[in-house]
């Protein structure tokens, strides 16, 4: 066949490039029709479109680099929104504990309960050494440059050298808690001792994920990459599934992103929306040089699922069908769970949510990930960027231990890192466009100083400024 | 001052930004509540065809960088950015046909 090679290593590849520079699409496939040709009842979350569809908005490229709005983002989103300091499975034992950190603020999160945790501002009321540097655990919190000791509720318990201190009571000097809440496995906190509960900011995600809920999934892979460019660029790369034609383009034959469908809702405070990228559906840009049945070799390859017959994937429908079926024998072997209830959309298609103002649970089996960003330290230009990947738990119950992250510092390839083989691969596509993004914002001539978003696949950018704008009160 | 017949006023429905061309000028027309308005189909920020757009409330949004304008002034309301105000001209229904009088100068808001 044309084009088609067995690469070095023994892996199936097909060379067909990328989009023809030139090309237009005319009338593309939609995810609706693809889901609907699987001739199954949907997923509920698919019955519930999105009601919110932003306009035009000005979004100028200041916001990513000057750091006043570092400043501004602390006052009214890290001090005031709800955000994911860690997963419940972090922390396994009562006692455990870490330090969350964003921007210039540390929070120490430790679990005090089977099912509760608490937080508390991560400073010494003595003289404000952070109390838990990076991660620990104990049946107390203690400061290692005194020694002055706390319980997990924070109370102040001892101070060595009493006497020296007669104006010290446990009233004044415990540590100052902050609101915590968990949904789906995560451990929210909320420094705004008057934020509305979290259900208000999970909006629809509490009804699309009741039946699949992230609790009973646990972290099978975490990795914490630096990027070079301002957390929104960052998690902005990711609210679009328009970017695959250039920058994901070797996984055209097995991701449909031009059919991918946005949804935004008004639901709770609005800060919900999701995009769904059809898989194991070959790209309109080169489904005339890749056949169904190649796409499907790629697609199981990717997935370290068993390569298809002859006579499968012959049309897009069945190379969707033997995809999904492969997928619910995979995951039923590695689970012991049951999966022959679940939509072939459910099982590979890829539906990512995201809250505002920085998680992206992704719903489904298609690609389980989860990612978070955020500010690096105090500089516009730094972001770190989470990414795990969330399994189901076996169905015996029993949770495999959360493996330590795994690091990929600035400027270093993911995919260098053995133990991360094709994610990282995915993560350096991703991440290539980062820095030059960042660079790229100050490179520009002031009159196109300002995103130009398209009017549908990435309207979730638009989205996301609306609410950015209100909350900083920024009238532009 | 001369009001032209432009289009007939049923191809002006409610909430559609229609353009058209006066003496080799875009115009935009769009009827919200009833009012009609006639404002330039360029962007004053760079250039954009503003008929691409979206409007609602009176104002009308440029779809390239989504700077925001008010249909009856042309002012340009991202106070930030502070754009120069787009052109506006006068507008009216005559037996069923929209007549626009093109505003000789620039400044919309000294036109109404
Ligand atoms: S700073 Fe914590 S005990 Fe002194
Ligand atoms: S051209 Fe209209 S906002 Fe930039
Ligand atoms: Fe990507």
């Amino acid at each position: 066949m044309d084009g088609v090679a067995n690469t070095a290593d023994g892996s199936y590849w097909i060379n067909y490039g990328k989009a023809e520079p030139g090309s237009k699409l005319i009338d593309p496939p939609t995810l609706d029709k693809i889901v609907a040709a699987d001739g199954e009842t949907r997923d509920v979350p698919f019955l519930t479109p999105g009601d919110l569809h932003p306009e035009p908005r000005l979004i100028p490229y200041d916001r990513y680099f000057d750091p006043k709005y570092v400043a501004l983002e602390v006052e009214h989103i890290w001090d005031k929104e709800w955000q994911i300091a860690c997963r419940e499975e972090d922390l396994p034992n009562i006692g455990d504990r870490l330090s969350y950190d964003i921007v210039n603020k540390s929070y120490l999160v430790v679990r005090t309960g089977e099912n509760q945790f608490r937080a508390f501002h991560n400073s010494c009321p003595h003289r404000a050494r952070k109390l838990c540097d990076h991660k620990g655990s104990g049946t107390g919190i203690q400061c290692g440059f005194h020694g002055w000791m706390f319980g997990l509720d924070g109370k102040l318990e001892w101070v060595p050298f009493e006497q020296e201190f007669p104006h010290v009571t446990a009233k004044d000097s415990s540590l100052k808690e902050i609101k915590v809440e968990s949904w789906g496995g995560n451990v929210f906190i909320n420094p705004d001792p008057n934020a509305a509960p979290l259900k208000e900011a999970l909006g629809p995600l509490l009804s699309h994920f009741e039946k699949w809920p992230q609790e009973e999934r646990y972290t099978a892979m975490r990795v914490l990459v630096k990027v070079r460019c301002n957390w929104k660029a960052a998690q902005e790369a990711f609210m679009e599934g328009y970017h695959v034609v250039e920058t994901h383009a070797d996984g055209m034959p097995m991701f449909g992103s031009v059919a991918t469908r946005i949804d935004i809702w008004s639901e709770g405070k609005g800060y919900v929306s999701r995009l769904c990228t059809p898989g194991m559906t070959t790209d309109p840009y080169v489904s005339h040089k890749v056949s169904p049945h190649q796409g499907l070799i790629l697609y199981c390859n990717a997935q370290e699922l068993p390569l298809p017959p002859d006579d499968r994937g012959q049309t897009p429908e069945d190379a969707r069908k033997y995809a999904a079926q492969a997928k619910r024998d995979q995951l039923q072997k590695l689970t012991g769970r049951d999966y022959s209830n679940e939509t072939v959309s459910y099982m590979i298609d890829m539906a990512k949510y995201f809250m505002f103002p920085n998680h992206h649970p992704w719903w489904g089996e298609g690609l389980p990930w989860w990612y978070n960003f955020k500010p690096l330290g105090d500089d516009p230009n730094h972001s770190e960027m989470e990414i795990r990947i969330l399994l189901p738990i076996p169905a015996d119950g029993k949770r495999p231990p959360v493996p330590e992250p795994i690091r990929v510092d600035f400027d270093e390839k993911a995919a260098d890192n053995p133990a991360l083989g094709a994610t990282g691969h995915i993560i350096d596509q991703d991440l290539a466009n980062m820095n030059a993004v960042q660079l790229g914002f100050k490179a520009a001539p002031p009159e196109q100083a300002f995103l130009t978003t398209s009017v549908y696949q990435e309207a979730k950018i638009r989205r996301f400024h609306e609410i950015y704008d209100a909350k900083l009160g920024l009238n532009l | 001052m001369v009001y032209v017949p432009v289009i007939p006023g049923d191809d002006a429905p409610e909430g559609k930004l229609v353009p058209i061309e006066i003496d080799g000028r875009a115009i935009v027309i769009y009827r919200e509540d009833g009012n009609l308005f006639a404002i330039d189909d360029r962007c004053s920020h760079a250039g954009a065809r503003l008929s691409g757009g979206k409007a609602r409330n009176g104002t009308i949004m440029c779809p390239l960088h989504g700077a925001r304008f008010n249909l009856a002034t042309g002012h340009c309301l991202s106070k930030v950015q502070g754009f120069a105000p787009v052109a506006v001209h006068a507008i009216r229904e005559r037996d069923g046909m929209i007549e626009v009088c093109l505003n000789g100068g620039n400044m919309g808001a000294e036109s109404n």
